[in-house]
């Protein structure tokens, strides 16, 4: 068992298995053993990390993508927007959380959890109009009608028509 | 010597900068504000994150490897995915100056935004290879010291400790490839990077001799000279 304590001081007790699906923990704990002394995760909520651990417990014992892993595979994981059915559910919650999950996930370097946010994100975009993504994101537009006006005849050939 | 107290001074200055200050610098951050608890809590962040290298550097000097590679993990901890924006409008964006080698401050006049953060991150790094070659764990000191390379690509403590990870792990011509980096980013530095460039010549002839004796043995059947190279 490995103790973890969150940035609001919020202390987690969990297998060594789950948690080394986090590279950041796992290193440490090649480098210095196990111990009685607690992990600070200081840039984890105890929301958050409630739910990165049940992401790791789900995927426990699961291959972790080696350091230098084929390019080619790497290649087809990023192309791909495909979310497994578990993952799906499990990231199916509010933006600010989605958010706050991404941001562990690139933290705690959890490669695969990175991939089903980041993912989900991409799908929220596609298909959208520049003014709906601004909304999704509360964006302002801060473009000048001119500057508007000149990305979007530079764009014409993306354009769906 | 006066220059370097009024750096060291300065330095004290921005750490503890005050709630005026902080707010003063916030107006020229386009980006998301970060609000003044952020900001206290990125301050404290980055102090609780020095002071834990400092028990590492001491823990290393000590001879105390072990702990010193869990202060530095800590180190991370503290620092990997900080809110950048705070960090900036904090006046942390640029570290205050350190005595450096030409190539340190070269590297840091080519890189945009490095802030305080990087830099520790940037030493904790390259002190946590020292300590894996100390181990002689060859493999995550070649990763540490990248992880300082990428920080800083004119490091050369960090390419030193990359090169000779390297060359024990056998990879001889990669490690050469970057002791002639050395070369180049810390001319200074060129008789030290060459005495290894030949030190693990020598390691590798007497590698390469090994081999033949090995291979010797299997052919010598045939009766064949050995290939005179």
């Amino acid at each position: 068992m490995v103790l973890l304590v969150t940035s609001d001081n919020v202390q987690f007790q969990v297998d060594k298995e789950v948690v080394e699906r986090s590279v950041l923990i796992k290193n440490m704990l090649e480098d210095v053993g196990e111990s009685d002394q607690s992990i600070p995760l200081a840039n984890v909520s105890s929301s958050v990390l409630k739910k990165v651990i049940e992401y790791c417990e789900h995927h426990r014992g699961e291959p972790l993508p080696s350091a230098d892993a084929d390019q080619n595979q790497d290649e087809t994981r990023k192309r791909t927007t495909d979310i497994s059915e578990w993952d799906q559910k499990f990231i199916t919650v509010d933006q600010e959380m989605l958010f706050e999950i991404i941001l562990a996930a690139n933290y705690l370097d959890i490669k695969s959890l990175l991939d089903v946010g980041c993912k989900t994100v991409a799908n929220m975009i596609k298909g959208k109009t520049p003014e709906e993504i601004r909304r999704l994101f509360n964006i302002v537009n801060d473009f000048t009608p001119e500057e508007e006006a000149q990305i979007k005849k530079e764009n014409e050939w993306a354009e769906d028509r | 010597m006066e220059a370097v107290s009024s750096s060291q001074a300065s330095e004290i200055i921005e750490s503890v900068s005050s709630p005026g200050v902080v707010q003063d610098s916030l107006r020229d951050v386009n980006a998301k504000m970060p609000t003044p608890e952020e900001l206290s809590t990125v301050e404290s962040k980055v102090a609780t994150a020095r002071g834990k290298k400092d028990t590492g550097d001491a823990a290393f000097k000590a001879g105390d490897v072990k702990s010193a590679l869990r202060s530095y993990h800590e180190t991370l901890m503290y620092l990997i995915g900080i809110d950048k924006n705070a960090l900036k409008s904090l006046g942390m964006g640029m570290p205050s100056s350190q005595p450096s080698t030409s190539a340190v401050d070269q590297a840091a006049g080519a890189k945009e935004e490095l802030t305080e953060a990087d830099m520790i991150l940037e030493k904790v790094y390259a002190n946590m290879s020292a300590c894996h070659i100390k181990q002689e764990n060859w493999k995550r000191a070649v990763d540490t010291a990248d992880k300082a390379l990428s920080k800083n690509p004119a490091n050369t403590k960090a390419l030193f400790r990359k090169a000779k990870a390297l060359g024990e792990l056998g990879y001889f011509e990669k490690a050469e490839a970057v002791l002639n980096e050395i070369k180049k980013v810390a001319p200074n530095e060129a008789p030290m990077a060459d005495a290894e460039i030949a030190r693990q010549k020598a390691m590798d002839r007497e590698r390469q001799k090994a081999h033949d004796q090995k291979m010797r043995g299997w052919l010598s059947r045939e009766k064949k000279p050995a290939a005179t190279e």
